[in-house]
């Protein structure tokens, strides 16, 4: 492992193309956006997420009401929250949280990242093997199976991240246009599975059933056997703050700075109506009429070749680019080469993909990828509106040239040890937890400023 | 020639869509449904990959 000083030029250098502000002749148009957000945000996650609504017995009302509310919430953060801040620094997210915090923080925050991406991916790598192992008549893990259930199932994982991790070394570009092509058509896959299945389900054209159906046989309102019971607000929490490390927590910002204007930020709404509304309502359709918990199983028994293909492009299109930054962020922490570093990263993910648990508990998961990180988050709107008001510096890390800023890095672990706390002992569930601890941090952050940026002017006079 | 990959993309999202409406409908068979939104898949991608699968600029 390398020393602090090279670790931190590697740092550096990895971003060093966009170190500075974006200028104006860069910004982009509208359509960018749009394209990017829908792109984003149909995929694998979306085949899991309708499905664990269902399983944990969501109602009709908690679905359509529910998301919808927590939609416009997840929009309204990108829009009046990050959008602003992105259009007025033009910063990517490394550069900000290196100024505000300084370089090693931001190195663990790498890091941290870097792991959460390892699993994420490793989650969309055990979708892609739901479809992988059809073919081949491997028992699928089952909604409860937290440890790998057979030898069929490693071998399919192990098969599927080695040709993900492969290709991600091979050829990472292509797969991201590659990805852009497949997007259109899995929105498509999504739609036309839950029609064909509504039959299945009673639904026939003329009858007018569709409301009484979903009542009775999709979000009933009563949690599958060893499911935890959801209400409307879990669905509201957990819509709106899927996506906490992109909004709440900023790191949006490296996307939103090439806008012309703040409400670019509302083109969020094509990625959160497309792939959190219509793509989970949908999935939720397709689980109510299968026979597994299996995702591709799920795809499969609807509408065929299609569907399982569907499932494995949507979990190796979102695998691929959350394996390339997890590799990027280890690049910098060891020092080698982008295929080595590649390579440990898939061997991480594949390894976490062995358990079904990611896949089962991906719910659970991406409440807390968002928790984890959005403290910085807060850090960040901090800075940028508050701190002045106070008289006080910000990007204080830059101005003073330190490494750590000592405020910025007590507000992430002390809220990080409070939302262990509070889940811990006043059993608050992750899904509630992100939301009140991105508040706190504010305070947190500037109570702890008021107090570093005070004694360090009195130390260093 | 790009024009031909168009079309062929827009055929191929047609029979990713419309088989499924027709089963809805009872036009036709499940089986058909499924082997032409299947057939639908290869077009889309024999069509949208040379269309739409340019190099960019990466960010």
């Amino acid at each position: 492992m390398a020393d602090k000083s090279s670790i931190l030029k590697r740092l550096d250098s990895l971003y060093e193309f966009d170190r500075e502000p974006v200028t104006r002749n860069k910004l982009q148009g509208i359509g960018n956006f749009l394209g990017m957000y829908a792109g984003e945000h149909v995929a694998g996650t979306e085949f899991v997420i309708g499905m664990l609504f269902v399983a944990h017995g969501v109602s009709v009302r908690d679905m359509f009401i529910g998301g919808l509310i927590g939609n416009i919430l997840a929009i309204g953060s990108w829009a009046f929250l990050t959008a602003p801040i992105a259009v007025k620094v033009r910063l990517s997210l490394y550069w900000q949280l290196k100024k505000i915090c300084g370089s090693m923080l931001v190195f663990i925050y790498n890091i941290v990242n870097a792991l959460m991406f390892c699993f994420l991916a490793g989650a969309m790598v055990a979708v892609a093997a739901t479809a992988v192992g059809i073919p081949f008549g491997i028992e699928m893990p089952a909604l409860s199976d937290m440890l790998p259930n057979s030898v069929g199932w490693v071998v399919t994982v192990l098969g599927v991240g080695t040709v993900i991790t492969a290709m991600a070394i091979l050829g990472f570009d292509a797969l991201a246009r590659f990805a852009k092509v497949a997007a259109p058509w899995m929105f498509l896959i999504f739609v036309t599975a839950a029609i064909a299945v509504l039959p299945k389900l009673g639904v026939t054209p003329g009858a007018g059933n569709f409301w009484e159906v979903a009542r009775e046989s999709i979000w009933t309102g009563v949690a599958r056997e060893g499911q935890s019971q959801f209400s409307f607000w879990h669905v509201v929490f957990f819509t709106w703050l899927a996506n906490a490390a992109m909004h709440l927590g900023m790191s949006d910002l490296t996307i939103l700075r090439y806008a012309k204007k703040w409400q670019y930020g509302f083109s969020s709404a094509v990625g959160m109506f497309l792939g959190h509304y219509v793509a989970w309502i949908a999935s939720g359709i397709l689980y109510a009429a299968a026979n597994s918990d299996a995702p591709g199983v799920v795809a499969y028994e609807a509408i065929g070749i299609a569907g399982a293909i569907c499932v494995v492009i949507a979990g190796w299109t979102t695998a691929n680019p959350t394996l390339y930054r997890a590799g990027m962020a280890l690049q910098v922490a060891s020092g080698w080469s982008r295929w080595k570093v590649t390579l440990l990263a898939g061997a991480i993910t594949t390894t976490a993909a062995m358990f079904p648990a990611l896949v089962m508990k991906l719910l659970d998961f991406v409440a807390l990828y968002g928790l984890v990180l959005i403290p910085m988050g807060a850090v960040i709107l901090a800075d940028f509106y508050f701190i002045p008001k106070l008289g006080l510096q910000s990007f204080y890390a830059e101005k003073k040239k330190i490494d750590f800023n000592l405020a910025a890095g007590a507000t992430w672990f002390i809220m990080l040890a409070l939302a262990l706390f509070l889940n811990l002992y006043f059993k608050i569930e992750l899904f509630f937890l992100p939301a009140p601890i991105w508040i706190l941090s504010l305070g947190a952050y500037l109570l702890f400023s008021k107090m570093y940026q005070k004694n360090l002017k009195l130390n260093l006079t | 020639m790009k024009n031909f990959y168009k079309i062929v993309a827009v055929v191929g999202l047609t029979m990713t869509l419309v088989p499924s409406l027709l089963f809805y409908f009872d036009v036709i068979e499940i089986g058909q449904m499924k082997l032409y939104m299947a057939v639908g898949t290869v077009l889309w991608f024999s069509g949208a990959i040379p269309w739409l699968g340019q190099k960019r600029t990466q960010n």
